[in-house]
C-alpha cells in the first residue's frame, strides 16, 4: 500500500494540486457560506481523475503486482488524506476568522460544529463519487456532478437549519466556548461518520471495480 | 511465442484476461504451475507486461516513472536497469512523449527486464516501428530468451517478425485457437496449392481452407495431411501470412 500511495502522490496527484488546499484562506473572507471553501477540493478531484484517465493511470496501476481492489484502496486513501489536509490547513485561518470577525452574516459560524458538518459533507461526497466512478472506472463527470449536487443540497439544508431553527442556532452556531458541549458532539459525530463511512466507500467501490473489464 | 490473429480476433483481450484485467467467461490461467487468480500477487512479480500503443503518463520523465515502478518489485535490480538504459541509449531525464515508438518499447523492456521478469507479455511491441528498429527489437528478444530463463509472449500483425524470431506460434480467430504449435510444425501443416480452372472441382473445394480465384485458375490453402501425394496441383510451402489470409477468407466461400 505504501508503494501505491507513493504512486498516487507522485503521478496521480500532481504536486501543484496541493495549491487547492490554500482555499482554506477563504475563511478570511468576512461573512460567507464557508462550506464552499471546503468544497473547492472537489474540483481538484475532478481534475485529477480526468487527467489520470488521459494518462491511463488505471491500466498502469493494475499492471503492477497488486490486486485490483488495492488500487481502489489507494485512491480512497488519497482522497481521505487530501480532505483531512484541507481541514487541518484551514484551522489557522479559522482561528483568525474567529479572532477578527464577530460572527458570520452569510452562513454558519466557523466553530467546532461547523468542522463536524464539513467532515459529514466530505463523507457524503466520497460515498457518492467513488462508487459511482468505479462502476465504469472511466466516467468522471456525472459522478462528480451528482456528488456535488448532493453536497450543495446538504450545505443548503444545514445552513438553513442552523440559522433558522432557534434551538440549533443556540446550540451549534455559538463562537468561543458558548455551548461547547453540543458543538463537540457534532464534531465527534462528523469524525465518526467520516472515518466510519470510509471502509464502506472502499468496499462499495472495490466491488464495482472488480466487475469492470479494463 | 508469437500470438497472431487479425484485428478484433481477441489477442489483446486474451492477454488482458491472462492478467485478470478482463473477466473470462470460462477457463483458468496458470502461470508456472500455479493458478494465476489465486496467486495474482506472486505471479505478477514475475511478469513484465506492456500493452501496445498505450504509454502511461506521457508527460512524465522516465526517472519519475521508474521511481514509481521499481518500488513494486522485490527483485528490482538498479544496476541492471542502469545497464539497460545505457545500452538502449535512454536518457532518464527525457519525457515519455519525447521517445520514439521504438525507444518506448525499449523503455518498457528495460523496466520488465530490470525486475527480472520471467515472462514478458507484450501486445504488439513491433507495431509502428521502422524495419531497422523492428529488427533491433527482435534481436533483443532473441537475446532475452537465449539463456532459457525467460520467455516472451508477444502478439503481432507483422508475420515476418514471427518468421524471424518465434519458436512457437498461436493463431486465434474470433477468440478460438486455430493452431498452437511449434513454428516449423505450424508451417509444415499447411500447403499452398495452385491449379487451373478445370482442376477446381467441388471435391477439391471442400478440402481448401480458403482460396482465391482468378482468370487463370485458383490458389488456395490446404492442410498438408489432406493433400494426396499424386496430386497434379502445383504445391508450395505456406508462409504465416498466407495461412492467415486464407484462413480469414474461409467464411466467404
Amino acid at each position: 500500500m505504501k508503494n501505491l500511495l507513493y504512486k498516487e502522490f507522485r503521478l496521480f496527484w500532481h504536486p501543484a494540486m496541493f495549491l487547492f488546499l490554500l482555499f482554506g484562506t477563504f475563511l478570511l473572507i468576512p461573512s460567507w457560506p464557508y462550506f464552499i471553501a471546503f468544497g473547492y477540493i472537489f474540483i481538484a478531484f475532478n481534475t485529477a481523475f480526468i487527467a489520470s484517465r488521459g494518462n491511463q493511470d488505471i491500466l498502469l496501476t493494475v499492471s503492477f503486482p497488486v490486486r485490483k481492489r488495492d488500487t481502489v484502496l489507494a485512491k480512497v486513501y488519497l482522497i481521505v488524506i487530501v480532505e483531512l489536509l484541507q481541514v487541518v490547513i484551514s484551522i489557522p485561518f479559522a482561528l483568525i476568522n474567529n479572532a477578527i470577525y464577530k460572527g458570520n452574516m452569510a452562513g454558519m459560524n466557523v466553530n467546532f460544529a461547523f468542522y463536524g458538518l464539513v467532515l459529514i459533507m466530505y463523507a457524503l461526497f466520497n460515498i457518492i463519487f467513488l462508487p459511482m466512478f468505479y462502476k465504469t472506472a472511466y466516467k468522471v463527470g456525472v459522478p462528480v456532478i451528482v456528488a456535488i449536487l448532493a453536497v450543495l443540497v446538504y450545505i443548503g439544508v444545514v445552513n438553513f437549519a442552523v440559522l433558522s431553527i432557534p434551538y440549533l442556532k443556540t446550540n451549534l452556531n455559538g463562537l468561543g466556548v458558548s455551548h461547547l458541549g453540543s458543538q463537540l458532539l457534532v464534531l465527534a459525530a462528523g469524525i465518526i461518520l467520516f472515518l466510519g463511512t470510509t471502509p464502506l466507500v472502499y468496499r462499495m467501490s472495490a466491488q464495482k471495480f472488480e466487475k469492470v473489464d479494463l | 511465442m508469437g500470438f497472431i490473429g487479425r484485428n478484433g480476433a481477441g489477442k489483446t483481450t486474451t492477454l488482458k484476461a491472462m492478467l485478470n484485467l478482463v473477466h473470462a467467461y470460462n477457463g483458468t490461467v496458470s502461470f508456472m504451475g500455479k493458478n494465476f487468480s489465486e496467486n495474482e500477487f506472486e505471479c505478477k512479480q514475475k511478469i513484465g507486461f506492456m500493452l501496445g500503443g498505450i504509454f502511461y503518463y506521457p508527460k512524465q520523465k522516465l526517472k519519475n516513472i521508474t521511481n514509481v515502478v521499481k518500488r513494486f518489485y522485490d527483485n528490482w535490480d538498479d544496476k541492471a536497469y542502469e545497464g539497460y538504459l545505457n545500452r538502449f541509449n535512454l536518457d532518464p531525464n527525457k519525457k515519455v512523449d519525447e521517445l520514439s515508438t521504438g525507444m518506448k518499447v525499449k523503455y518498457a523492456l528495460a523496466l520488465a527486464l530490470s525486475h527480472n521478469a520471467q515472462l514478458l507479455i507484450l501486445d504488439e511491441p513491433t507495431s509502428g516501428l521502422d524495419p531497422v528498429s523492428r529488427d533491433d527489437i527482435l534481436e533483443l528478444f532473441q537475446e532475452i530468451i537465449e539463456d532459457g530463463e525467460r520467455s516472451i509472449l508477444f502478439s503481432t500483425q507483422i508475420t515476418s517478425d514471427l518468421e524471424k524470431c518465434a519458436d512457437f506460434i498461436t493463431y486465434i480467430k474470433d477468440g478460438q485457437i486455430i493452431t498452437s504449435a511449434e513454428k516449423d510444425e505450424f508451417l509444415n501443416s499447411y500447403r499452398i496449392v495452385k491449379g487451373t480452372g478445370e482442376q477446381f472441382t467441388d471435391k477439391l473445394r471442400r478440402k481448401l481452407i480458403g482460396y482465391k480465384k482468378n482468370a487463370f485458375g485458383f490458389t488456395g490453402l490446404v492442410k498438408t495431411d489432406t493433400l494426396q501425394d499424386d496430386t497434379t496441383l502445383e504445391v508450395s510451402a505456406a508462409d504465416i501470412e498466407s495461412i492467415m489470409i486464407y484462413y480469414e477468407r474461409e467464411n466467404r466461400i
